[in-house]
């Protein structure tokens, strides 16, 4: 590992391109194989040699044993020769004769010590041939006698001889023979061992070659993937260290770059957005504090003029006043619009008593009525008592739908009508005044948008009340709506939650969490800035059946969710520091977390900002509950239900400890027979794992109660227990367990890890001793 | 006759504010900053104090939490005055320990309204 690594450090700082690093690993490659191909060439060779080599010897031997024929068939002719006296037979022995002598002279090429044999014999075989031409001489003399003397005393002993070398002759070359055999076959062996030793050594190198390159590539590459996900996170610390001097050493230094870059770029931004927030602060406050001026002034000379008489200043003064206010407004609206797109606008929930509200409101909208001539009626069911929410923006709310409707109207008539429904309130502002188009109602909550640009001069406002009004009702969790006809009028519907109810509904969640149904859900992260806002979509999450991990800002969420790794997240866009696109963004872009669905939740209309980053579901606050629901069920993996059967809480503890890491819900029961309850009222769990030893129904009642339905009879059971299994429960268990493992707890995960991956049916049981 | 004690930095804010409370037959009694204003409280005993909450030396906000800290100036009521009334101001304001809040610039009445229902309610008038 470390020799490899140090390798792969070695290749990493050459200092080449990628393509020529690849092309010299393959190079070697090539020479390795070239080298083996010679050496088996050179083997082959050997072989061949040896071969040839046996070929001789055996060439030798035959020649050897023509000779001794030869000398037989000599011997046996002029036997028949000296017996017969037929001249024929004579003349044929001393042409065998002439033909013999070639016989050795054809002897294949032959070894130094069998040289001197080799003379002898054929100094003995000229001894003999020319004993064999006198004795033939003789015969043909007709001296018989003394041709059968001479060949007793001469030819004889000669052939007897040759016999004798020959035999020896023999004896050698079958020696060599055999040695020859012998020295064949070690070179095959040699031959072999050499091409596979040759072969395993060329793998090796191969794969070394290999390993060290793509380590050399993969590592720096693993490094850039890991710093720009932390990038794309919004960590713009970011250093990659390669020890590459090739294109991704360059590509290192362009993201350490770039990061440094987006580094200095994002506090020049996040300075500038602090910069337009103080500038806006102190602006507006430079701003009011001169007009605080005007307008106190113009109202103090206005109770002047009209103490002492001088009617004629009135109308003016009032004018100045009146563009004073305007003035104001217009700064305050857009200083609280800034705020709510910053995220900056805080919300206070307390109990308000609405009959004070609204008279309150009356008192301020009665006189603007009577401005353009109409008629407030206010509708309020006696007895509304208090509503829990947060006043200065309910009223501020209702103040700026009134005063648009008492600014449209003229003699005509506006009211507030107020319907109380469980929790809930909805506040219904009409006129009959001039109405809206189709047209202008699809851009009638957009900021700096009245119904025309004519509308402002005419009717005067800021066109950022609407705007300011819808952002509130959001945020208190309401909605608002409106019908109009132009010509005949408009009513705004403004439904607003009762924040106690929100609050009791979310106690009623969080105090009253149904164990098994909590244990069974899915994991889903909650990512909201706005406590309030969170604790409704968990109490939500909860009622769906699932688990609720929930965390205030981006940075902790990605933090919270590479950790827990949940089934699906919602997610708010308007947050401080990170806001919800960029944390979008960066689940997308970490491999790790890509896979989570993302369901975003907010008061803005961008769904197809959302659908393009990656988000699984776009949904509008205040969010329908059903519909939440509905989608997270949808979009949680299901990654199956594990039930921990076991009396122990400790042991329970433990088990659900390893499961949670391998990303299973864990469903708890305590004997056998909760277990059995719990099997009929939940779908099938991916795995059981089962203790033997507990009170009431044990293991081995339950493991019988599992055989006896069909539906359970193929769930996988892992035994954990902490008992010494004996033959006799081992047969037991065997039924239904059919690997008995006996193991530490720490070794229970990669069981657990086999079985959970393992096809459902493949039901393998193992028994774990699980330290208590 | 009632004594409000105004502290407010502003001159011009100071200067139209206390004339029309005169008009209105106030007494007014005036402060440039927080420390003033407390140690003005604490010597003049005023009826109400209009406390501007930002304030220089030191602030609205600690001027209210050390008088309403004060056994001799906790009876005082004070009407905390800020810029805007949005953003959760108001709560703030009441939570420093003011007994009512307005805007500026103030709408006379309105402010005179409150000032009348404090009087009313906290001390004798007059």
């Amino acid at each position: 590992m470390r020799v490899s690594q140090r390798l792969a450090g070695f290749v990493a700082r050459v200092p080449a391109k990628l393509q020529k690093k690849l092309l010299g690993a393959f190079l070697v490659l090539v020479l390795m194989l070239i080298a083996l191909e010679a050496l088996g060439l050179q083997m082959l060779r050997g072989v061949n040699e040896r071969t040839e080599a046996l070929i001789n010897v055996e060439h030798k031997i035959a020649a050897y044993r023509e000779v001794q024929h030869e000398i037989v068939s000599q011997l046996y002719n002029e036997s028949s020769a000296l017996l017969t006296s037929d001249p024929s037979s004579v003349e044929s022995a001393l042409g065998r004769l002439k033909e013999f002598g070639h016989e050795l002279d054809r002897l294949p090429p032959i070894a130094a010590d069998e040289v001197e044999l080799l003379t002898r014999a054929r100094q003995d075989y000229d001894r003999f041939a020319a004993a064999v031409t006198h004795v033939i001489g003789l015969i043909r003399e007709g001296k018989l006698d003394e041709a059968r003397a001479a060949q007793a005393a001469e030819a004889r002993p000669l052939a007897d001889r040759l016999e004798q070398l020959t035999n020896q002759l023999l004896a050698r070359a079958e020696a060599s023979l055999g040695s020859e055999i012998e020295a064949s076959r070690r070179s095959y062996d040699t031959a072999q061992g050499a091409v596979i030793a040759f072969t395993l050594c060329a793998i090796l190198m191969a794969l070394m070659l290999g390993s060290t390159i793509s380590r050399s590539l993969i590592e720096p590459i693993t490094e850039i993937e890991k710093s720009l996900s932390a990038l794309a996170g919004g960590d713009f610390n970011q250093n990659v260290t390669v020890l590459n001097r090739d294109e991704l050493g360059a590509l290192a230094d362009n993201i350490n770059r770039t990061s440094e870059q987006l580094g200095a770029l994002y506090h020049q931004v996040e300075a500038a957005s602090q910069h337009k927030s103080t500038f806006l602060a102190n602006m507006s406050h430079e701003l009011r504090t001169p007009l605080n001026a005007v307008i106190g002034y113009s109202e103090m000379l206005y109770e002047t003029a009209e103490e002492e008489g001088h009617d004629e200043y009135l109308p003016d003064l009032k004018k100045i006043r009146a563009a004073g206010r305007h003035l104001l407004e217009l700064i305050n609206d857009v200083l609280d619009l800034s705020k709510i797109e910053a995220g900056r606008m805080d919300l206070y929930f307390e109990e308000v008593d609405l009959e004070t509200l609204i008279a309150e409101v009356r008192a301020i909208i009665g006189p603007l009525a009577e401005v353009n001539g109409n008629t407030l009626e206010i509708a309020c069911p006696p007895g509304l008592g208090t509503f829990h929410t947060d006043r200065t923006k309910l009223k501020q709310s209702l103040l700026n739908l009134l005063s648009n409707a008492t600014k449209f109207t003229h003699g005509g008539r506006v009211s507030l009508e107020i319907e109380a429904t469980a929790g809930k309130l909805a506040f219904m502002i009409g006129d009959t005044g001039i109405g809206m188009s189709e047209e202008q109602l699809s851009r009638l909550f957009q900021a700096f948008s009245q119904a025309d640009a004519s509308t402002t001069r005419r009717y005067g406002g800021t066109g950022l009340g609407l705007t300011i009004t819808k952002h509130f009702c959001e945020m208190l969790g309401g909605t608002i709506t409106v019908d109009s006809v132009p010509g005949q009028g408009s009513t705004f519907t403004m439904s607003l939650p009762d924040q106690r109810a929100v609050a009791e509904l979310v106690e009623e969640a969080v105090a009253v969490p149904e164990p098994v149904e909590d244990a069974n859900g899915a994991l889903v992260m909650v990512v909201d800035d706005d406590p309030h806002a969170r604790r409704l979509l968990s109490a939500t999450v909860r009622r769906a059946g699932c688990r609720v991990i929930e965390a205030s800002d981006g940075p902790s969420a990605l933090a919270l969710a590479r950790e827990r790794h949940p089934d699906a997240i919602t997610l708010d866009i308007l947050m401080p520091r990170m806001d919800g696109w960029a944390v979008l963004a960066a689940f997308k872009s970490d491999s790790e977390l890509c896979d989570i669905p993302v369901l975003v939740v907010t008061v803005l209309a961008d769904r197809g900002i959302a659908l393009s980053l990656g988000a699984a579901e776009f949904l509008t606050k205040p969010v329908d509950r059903g519909r939440l629901a509905a989608l997270i069920k949808q979009h949680v993996r299901g990654r199956g239900v594990v039930l921990v059967v076991d009396d122990e809480e400790e042991a329970r503890l433990l088990a659900r400890r390893h499961l949670e890491r391998l990303g299973c819900d864990v469903a708890e029961a305590r004997d056998g027979v909760e277990a059995v309850e719990w099997l009929s009222d939940n779908p099938r769990p991916a795995l059981i794992l089962l203790d033997l030893a507990m009170p009431g129904m044990d293991g081995f009642g339950f493991l019988e109660a599992l055989g006896e339905r069909e539906a359970w009879r193929d769930i996988p059971v892992v035994i954990l227990t902490a008992m010494h299994l004996g033959a006799v429960e081992r047969e037991l268990l065997s039924v239904r367990a059919r690997e008995v493992v006996e193991k530490g707890a720490d070794e229970l995960e990669p069981v657990l890890q086999r079985l959970l991956t393992a096809k459902s049916g493949e039901a393998v049981a193992a028994g774990c001793e699980v330290g208590r | 006759m009632t004594r409000i004690l105004l502290v407010e930095d502003n001159e011009m804010n100071r200067d139209m504010l206390s004339r029309r409370l005169i008009r209105r037959g106030y007494d007014i009694v005036l402060a440039v900053d927080g420390e003033e204003g407390i140690a003005t409280a604490r010597a003049e005993h005023p009826d109400l104090i209009l406390m501007d909450m930002s304030l220089p030396v030191i602030d609205g906000w600690e001027a209210t939490r050390q008088l309403k800290a004060e056994p001799g100036t906790c009876a005082i009521p004070i009407i905390g005055l800020t810029a805007h009334s949005m953003a959760g101001d108001r709560e703030k304001v009441l939570e420093a320990g003011c007994d009512d809040y307005d805007t500026k610039p103030v709408e006379l009445p309105r402010l005179l309204q409150k000032i009348e229902a404090l009087l009313g309610r906290d001390g004798p008038q007059q």
